[in-house]
């Protein structure tokens, strides 16, 4: 593809059926793997997504041995896998004096070894890559499906459950004394729709770069919000944006979607880091303007 | 120098031993505290008070003995740790962080009623902090976040208040307001168990004193407590020591 003029990026993105396809995949997994990053944030659960993105591995490789390159099995694969990892660890911290960082680097790493061997039992593992590194502006219907419909059943439980998630991500001790069953169900659902997620946006970005769809909206926003509703709508909105944007400025630039995507969220959070109401500037230098009292 | 048994419901406290690691913060505890009393529980460091309110509100197991609970207080009893349990960093207005404590009546799924509304309302009021109500936990003061925890105890309809150092990090407005809670409390006939340091408050305020130095001391009425004698036994040292040797009243433990 040659160099494109800016204008014409946004016009080839919603006339080529492929771009077009790439534009929803990539805005709608941002819409919602925006507020699963800002629960990863607040639950100080930020690197969750690095050891995920490892956890996942033993379950695409189990996949990929039974059914070859086939995008389901893969995705169940990773989405078992992750599920499992992210529910032991859970668990883990729950019932033991260790942290969630402190049981997820054991068991991530537990399930990398596994991954590597199982990977290299099978000789060729280039296929495995494509998901690992991801495959954007290739999607076929049932991963584009895939993804929407997880973005949606995530937006789903999160509205429905606010009131137990608010809860058990404030005061999780609290709630299982008040009610251990709902703190419980609560906490593994919201990991299993968070790992769902991930799988997701591993898809349209790979495992490496999809991350940025979780955490970079999410941190971005809490730079230019400090209450829950707006903290939440903000991320969303920075992550559909910031994906648009940079898949228009891979089409203008000819360079590959998922890096572009992720450097302009990355470039986004840069400028809030300084520029922000909460970020550097505003610390160091606080605005004159303030109330009576 | 048993409290006597008046009301028909009550609180046993049956031969507890809890601990942590085999090492017993309260040791072979027995009383029957009455329900509406309120109880200020005293005792130097490491004496065991904030162990005995974690056990009675069931968040930590006891290591021998038994609480025994009145079956209309299940669901009931409300318990303000030494310190907040939240994070901080869920960006939660005040408003719903005092919301949360209505879960046991509200549950997970339906909205707040405006009644329901109302009392949240009411307890911010009550403890100064409707103008701070729409601002994120975080953003308030150690004091003022204590308010918080207070206003969550009085949105709880609740039969058992268990209050571990309640007045930690409170000005004198702020402790003024909730000896009037207290105050309501007992015309209520809340039951109130408070951790104290101050024996002042106890005197004023709590009608009963339990002293513990890991053993029960005493539990009688606050004003036929000997201080003198008191503060001479809470001087002397009551760490937990390594060479120890086993309670003989414990049953054989399996294993050791």
């Amino acid at each position: 593809m040659a160099f494109t003029a800016p204008w014409e990026a946004i016009t080839l993105l919603l006339t080529d059926p492929w771009l077009r396809q790439a534009w929803l995949a990539l805005a709608v997994a941002a819409l919602a793997a925006a507020p699963c990053g800002v629960l990863l944030v607040t639950r100080r659960m930020s690197l969750m997504g690095d050891a995920m993105s490892h956890a996942i591995l033993p379950g695409v490789a189990t996949g990929y041995l039974l059914a070859g390159f086939s995008l389901p099995a893969i995705t169940v694969g990773g989405l078992v896998a992750g599920v499992a990892v992210a529910w032991a660890a859970g668990w883990a911290s729950r019932n033991t004096a260790l942290f969630e960082d402190a049981t997820l680097a054991g068991f991530q790493l537990s399930a990398l070894a596994l991954g590597i061997l199982l990977i290299t039992a099978q000789g060729n593992p280039t296929d495995v890559m494509h998901l690992l590194f991801g495959s954007v502006l290739a999607l076929d219907r049932a991963t584009l499906g895939f993804i929407v419909g997880t973005a949606a059943v995530t937006l789903l439980t999160l509205v429905v459950c606010r009131r137990a998630i608010a809860f058990e991500w404030f005061d999780s001790e609290t709630l299982r004394r008040l009610d251990p069953r709902a703190s419980a169900r609560t906490y593994y659902l919201t990991l299993a729709v968070i790992v769902a997620m991930m799988v997701a946006v591993f898809q349209a970005l790979g495992a490496l770069l999809g991350l940025t769809l979780l955490m970079l909206p999410a941190l971005t926003a809490r730079l230019w919000a400090n209450r829950l509703l707006p903290t939440f709508v903000t991320a969303a909105s920075i992550g559909a944006a910031g994906s648009t944007i940079g898949l228009c400025a891979a089409l203008a630039g000819d360079w590959p979607p998922g890096p572009a995507v992720a450097a302009t969220l990355s470039l986004g959070y840069l400028v809030s880091l300084f520029f922000a109401p909460y970020g550097l500037w505003r610390r160091r230098h606080p605005s004159p303007k303030h109330r009576v009292a | 120098m048993n409290p006597p048994d008046t009301a028909r419901e009550a609180l046993h406290l049956d031969n507890l031993t809890a601990g942590y690691d085999r090492h017993p913060a309260i040791h072979h505890l027995t009383a029957t505290i009455p329900a509406g009393s309120h109880v200020a529980v005293l005792g130097p460091n490491g004496a065991g008070k904030s162990t005995l309110l974690k056990v009675i509100a069931g968040v930590l197991p006891p290591i021998t003995g038994a609480v025994h609970l009145p079956e209309t207080w299940r669901g009931r009893v409300a318990y303000l740790p030494q310190h907040p349990t939240w994070r901080v960093d869920f960006p939660l207005s005040v408003f719903d962080a005092v919301a949360l404590a209505l879960w046991p009546e509200v549950g997970c799924w339906r909205p707040l009623r405006r009644d329901e509304r109302n009392r949240v309302h009411a307890a911010l009021a009550d403890m100064g902090l409707t103008p701070l109500a729409k601002r994120p936990v975080a953003a308030l003061s150690g004091g003022q976040q204590q308010r918080v925890r207070f206003a969550q105890l009085l949105v709880r309809d609740a039969k058992l208040i268990l209050l571990d150092e309640p007045f930690t990090a409170m000005d004198a407005q702020t402790t003024a307001w909730v000896r009037q809670i207290l105050a309501q409390w007992r015309e209520r006939g809340v039951t109130v168990l408070a951790v104290l340091h101050d024996e002042t408050i106890a005197r004023s305020d709590f009608p009963w004193t339990m002293l513990l130095a890991r053993e029960l001391v005493a539990f009688a009425p606050t004003q036929t407590i000997d201080w003198d004698a008191w503060r001479r036994r809470a001087a002397q040292p009551i760490a937990p020591r390594d060479d120890a040797p086993w309670c003989a009243d414990a049953p054989a433990a399996e294993g050791v």
